[in-house]
């Protein structure tokens, strides 16, 4: 184990999937960070739990049309929030509830579409858990656009992300269309966790989305600072965890998560301890 | 002839809640530089009303003009908007600077950067409310009274003509409250219009120049000595408090 860095940077070198790997993890580590800040800054992580499972059924059907998974999970998972929305606002069923319906009845359509084409057309096993050592170079391409976009267009809608989630009232009396930069953000949501599935898997993307933002959270008082330090620990947590899946031939997204809790752990820690005090 | 000199006109406002009337058959009118407090007891509709009339509510029938438009044809600078002490998230990661420059967010094109007009208005609004010296606080770390004069130079910062303040006054020290008051003051002496919920009727006298005493519907409005008589106060808060009338003096005890 001495020499586990050193024979993971020789292993980089030498073989493109370790790099495609690698470098697919970085980029779903820092946009989970970015978008996770916002998605905990308004207790969005049941969302975050909700869009991920309701891709489920949207990959079956990019399957079944021949056409890129990214395409179908996105349209399920964006129909899901929209749905959601609906049901808790047309209804005296609450958020919470409407996440929990939707969320598992999209999740078991996607099942039972799985089991009804049957055969090994959809790998369920990796998209559950993810497999971020089968990245190929058009996958690596698609993470990179998506992600990239979802980063893009936080950038554009910052100034209004931060004024509706910290006073929602006054944002509307400023002329912002909260509504409609909720559902804004459920479509960057759901391209960053449609981009995240290969590395993590639909069962622990949440994590990769909360998580980071949550340590980061308990670190400062600044939201710039927390942004950067969110994307820092997705990042870092995601290299760890795509070298400890290699050396200990352990699953990556599982092993990508576990550095996160434990970077999560320190912090928490620390900010028990901080001289200022926490302000709780 | 009024209708031209109103800053604010509202005609058979009522907004309800699928059987619940929460605001029912309100209309009123005020000119411009009025200093106007919404009182009545808890659960009176007090800030769904404030909410309607800033155009906020969906479910609402009747008119209600601001500045001779309606609210949706405002254009997100005219009217400022200070919320109640316990809608805010004191957790949240922005300093006293980043929520007065909130206020200028109207002001600015997408991605456009502060310029420094805008971080000059944020500091001299701090500065009026007597809280430039804390402008990199965490939000969460201020006295409540702090933290609602940074509200208010949030306004300030947004130049607005229209304030609406929710609650400013509850729950907030003896400083903070003077100057709260003495910048409302001024401000409705330039010209701006206020309005601003308050919950209990002491101090009303002090405060406002107008009042509306509702209890879901109106009970009475306008000026303050002629809305504050027993007779009203008792049909207000005939659910939820006492009134004693001696003579000029009015006692409201609350729940």
């Amino acid at each position: 184990m001495i020499n586990g860095p050193a024979a993971f940077v020789e292993a980089l070198l030498k073989y493109t999937y370790l790099q495609q790997a690698t470098a697919a993890a970085l980029l779903v580590g820092i946009s989970c960070g970015v978008i996770g800040c916002f998605i905990i800054l308004r207790n969005l992580a049941l969302m975050g739990e909700a869009i991920s499972h309701a891709v489920l059924p949207g990959v079956v059907i990019s399957y079944l049309l021949q056409i890129s998974y990214f395409l179908g999970a996105v349209f399920t998972g964006v129909l899901t929030a929209l749905g959601i929305g609906y049901i808790s606002q047309n209804s005296k069923i609450d958020d919470d509830t409407a996440i929990g319906i939707l969320f598992t009845a999209a999740f078991a359509l996607g099942i039972v579409m799985i089991t009804a084409i049957g055969g090994t057309g959809v790998n369920l096993w990796n998209i559950l858990f993810g497999n971020v050592l089968a990245v190929s170079r058009g996958d690596l391409l698609w993470t990179a656009a998506a992600n990239s976009a979802a980063l893009v267009g936080i950038l554009l809608l910052h100034r209004e992300l931060i004024i509706s989630t910290f006073d929602p009232v006054g944002a509307r009396t400023l002329g912002i269309a909260t509504d409609r930069i909720h559902y804004a953000l459920m479509l960057l949501l759901s391209v960053v966790i449609v981009a995240s599935l290969q590395t993590v898997g639909i069962i622990l993307v949440v994590a990769m989305l909360i998580t980071p933002a949550a340590t980061a959270f308990l670190l400062t008082e600044r939201l710039p600072v927390m942004v950067g330090l969110s994307a820092a620990v997705g990042a870092a947590a995601s290299v760890v965890g795509v070298y400890a899946s290699f050396i200990y031939d352990v699953a990556t997204g599982g092993s990508i998560v576990v550095v996160t809790s434990l970077l999560f752990l320190i912090a928490f820690i620390l900010s028990r301890f901080r001289a200022d005090g926490p302000s709780n | 002839m009024e209708c031209t000199d109103s800053a604010v006109e509202v005609n058979n406002l009522s907004v309800s809640y699928g059987r619940v009337k929460a605001v029912d058959d309100v209309s009123f009118s005020v000119p411009r530089g009025s200093l106007t407090g919404i009182i009545g007891p808890n659960g009176a509709g007090k800030t769904t009303l404030m909410k309607a009339m800033m155009g906020l509510v969906g479910n609402c029938n009747g008119s209600v003009r601001l500045l001779n438009r309606r609210p949706s044809r405002l254009d997100g600078q005219s009217v400022a908007y200070v919320p109640q002490q316990s809608d805010i998230n004191l957790h949240f990661p922005v300093t006293v600077r980043d929520v007065v420059m909130m206020g200028r967010y109207s002001h600015l094109r997408r991605l456009q950067p502060a310029r420094d007009g805008d971080r000059r208005a944020v500091e001299e609004s701090l500065q009026r409310v007597g809280m430039l010296h804390k402008v990199d606080r965490q939000i969460g770390r201020l006295s409540g009274g702090e933290r609602q004069r940074v509200f208010l130079a949030r306004a300030l910062a947004q130049q607005a003509e229209l304030f609406f303040l929710d609650e400013p006054f509850s729950d907030i020290d003896y400083t903070s409250e003077r100057v709260i008051i003495d910048l409302l003051r001024e401000l409705t002496g330039r010209g701006s219009t206020v309005f601003a919920i308050h919950h209990n009727v002491d101090k009303a006298f002090d405060y406002f120049n107008l009042l509306l005493l509702i209890n879901q519907e109106m009970i009475a409005f306008g000026e303050t000595d002629k809305v504050l008589t027993p007779d009203n106060l008792a049909r207000a808060y005939r659910d939820s408090g006492a009134v004693i009338a001696d003579g000029d003096d009015l006692l409201v005890i609350p729940q």
